[in-house]
């Protein structure tokens, strides 16, 4: 089976491509609507629904600051949601459910796991997840995480942020560790499932 | 007239293509994928009618039949172009021509291209009137070293597609060639790579080439403010030369020739210009180079102006990968043919084939939004993580 994805940034077609890889081995990919923006998702969504008929297609937004899913939910579906229409969201960026795995971010990092615990107590209560692990890797003791990840001037994220993380995702980041401490996730995870056996059922 | 479809086989990238043209052909698609050979094709049948062209010569311009057949093609290595030309207005097909040729030769003797079948089809007479190899060419065999098409005294009843082929323009401007083109020595080529763009312009009667350079200031002084008095002039050695005046801080405005242009300035002027002349189709590549956004943004809309001509409607082809360029709703899914890569070649459809894309248009996207995602390359996120740094690997 085939279906399309759509999201904001590439660390979440590589979080999507991860967890496709991982959990749906069956399921390939045929197109990526990249929107750069989580407004255009929302405003689009309508679109990307028609088009679930033909393809089934998975969406995945980032919360930012909107106080709560349901919140964003109510404003974006709007219309009938198809049922090959699979929409999640992340509280509140990509980047969170990164930090959710404790252990391979701390490595990846290069700090210690205790500081990182202290600081990713909650991944789903950081208000700024990127902003979080810009500031953990100004402590890295790693000169490669410090160059890239820490932002130059007024750049909000690293010059390598997109390489690197994209390097961890495939590399280091395990899903089922990372579940456990991020909610946002675990539900993904689990409604991705439901999404698949309902579409291979019928 | 207009190019209404398109037959190729073994061209290039292509196994086989078969498809419907609009007025206005947008092609996209990948690196790599062709969009320059779907073009080049056209050109091919532009040089053979050309004076001093012919098959032979167009082959040679092409880089021989070995570089022009397809990789893909196995038992069947024939190379066929063939086009249908339409009425402007409704649409009524005029005429139908076809080459098929491939090689002979090898060993000691030198490989000649050489015509297997050349056909032409009138709507008017409802016959085909040419089909050829005909008695003539079985008897004698080396006539199949020349089509129909590029000889005078065999194209007598179809010349209007010999001339139509014949005024067929070709738009890529390398700005470096035209501001350094005394000491470029380049292969003779008619196209507006650069070198003989300004020659071009010259030839052009002095009225119309006065209007035209006034059309183009005049959309000059929005997209380049301090520019003002867009003229020609010759040289101390009578070499024509573009030469504007430049405002600035003194009083009195400067001058400046062409090889003090911007790439860009360059770049549209050329865009313009080809747009502005002539009457057949032109085909564009990638139009956006060098360009601002805003200006690529505008750039559907300045084509479809200069399209209206007195005597019809001019036919552009355009091959681009610009976001901008397709994000406007005036943009059919029938003028956009998609290019895929395949093992067997490319793929080529129209974009309102695709179901999905038609969906996505029918709740209001733009062709940039449906149809760019289906030309990116499958694998294209990897791209930055190769080990591009110093030192690596």
């Amino acid at each position: 089976m085939d279906c399309n994805l759509v999201f904001e940034d590439e660390i979440h077609l590589n979080i999507l491509k991860k967890i496709l890889a991982e959990t749906q081995p069956h399921v390939t990919i045929n197109r990526i609507h990249q929107s750069g923006s989580r407004f255009y998702i929302g405003k689009k969504l309508f679109a990307f629904n028609r088009a679930s008929l033909i393809k089934p297609h998975i969406v995945l937004a980032d919360l930012d600051r909107i106080p709560c899913v349901r919140i964003l939910k109510q404003k974006w579906i709007t219309f009938e949601q198809s049922e090959r229409l699979f929409f999640q969201v992340a509280v509140r960026e990509g980047e969170a459910w990164l930090l959710a795995d404790h252990k391979s971010m701390s490595t990846f990092l290069g700090i210690s796991l205790n500081l990182l615990r202290k600081e990713v107590r909650q991944v789903e209560n950081i208000y700024d997840p990127k902003l979080l692990l810009v500031n953990l890797a100004r402590r890295s003791k790693r000169r490669q995480i410090r160059d890239g990840l820490v932002p130059k001037g007024s750049a909000k994220i690293g010059d390598l942020h997109n390489t690197l993380l994209s390097e961890y995702i495939q590399k280091q980041w395990e899903i089922e560790q990372a579940r456990i401490h991020s909610s946002s996730l675990n539900r993904f995870l689990d409604k991705l499932q439901v999404f698949f056996t309902s579409l291979e059922r019928r | 007239m207009f190019i209404s479809r398109i037959i190729l086989k073994n061209w290039k990238n292509f196994k086989e293509l078969n498809i419907d043209l609009k007025h206005r052909v947008i092609i996209v698609g990948p690196n790599a994928s062709g969009k320059s050979n779907l073009l080049d094709a056209i050109r091919f049948l532009r040089d053979i009618t050309k004076s001093g062209g012919g098959l032979q010569k167009a082959v040679e311009l092409h880089g021989g039949v070995s570089k022009i057949r397809c990789l893909s093609a196995r038992t069947h290595s024939d190379i066929v172009i063939g086009i249908d030309l339409s009425e402007d207005n409704t649409n009524k097909l005029l005429w139908k021509y076809e080459l098929c040729f491939n090689q002979v030769g090898g060993g000691v003797r030198e490989f000649r291209p050489r015509v297997k079948y050349e056909k032409v089809y009138s709507e008017k007479k409802g016959i085909e009137i040419l089909t050829r190899p005909n008695p003539d060419d079985i008897k004698d065999e080396v006539l199949l070293e020349y089509t129909h098409l590029q000889q005078p005294t065999t194209n007598s009843d179809f010349r209007e597609i010999a001339d139509f082929l014949n005024g067929i323009q070709y738009l890529h401007i390398i700005p470096y060639l035209v501001k350094n083109s005394r000491q470029i020595v380049l292969p003779e080529s008619e196209d507006y790579f650069g070198k003989n763009f300004i020659e071009r312009m010259t030839k052009v009667n002095s009225n119309t080439r006065k209007s035209f350079l006034k059309k183009i200031e005049s959309a000059l002084q929005y997209a380049v403010p301090q520019f003002r008095n867009l003229r020609i002039e010759n040289d101390d050695m009578g070499i024509p030369h573009l030469q504007v005046s430049y405002k600035h801080w003194r009083g009195q405005d400067a001058k400046q020739w062409e090889d003090q242009f911007s790439d860009g300035t360059l770049r549209l002027m050329g865009l313009l210009w080809a747009l502005l002349d002539g009457k057949q189709p032109v085909l564009l590549e990638e139009p956006e180079l060098s360009l601002h956004s805003a200006i690529v943004r505008k750039l559907p809309e300045i084509i479809a102006q200069t399209q209206k001509k007195r005597t019809g409607i001019r036919q552009v082809f355009l091959s681009t990968h610009s976001y901008e360029l397709l994000d406007n709703h005036s943009i059919q899914a029938e003028e956009v043919v998609l290019l895929k890569p395949t093992h067997e070649g490319t793929e080529a459809k129209l974009s309102i084939s695709d179901e999905e894309i038609k969906t996505l248009l029918e709740t209001g996207m733009t062709i940039a939004e449906a149809a760019l995602p289906a030309t990116r390359p499958p694998e294209i996120d990897k791209l930055h993580q190769l080990s591009l740094a110093f030192g690596d690997g």
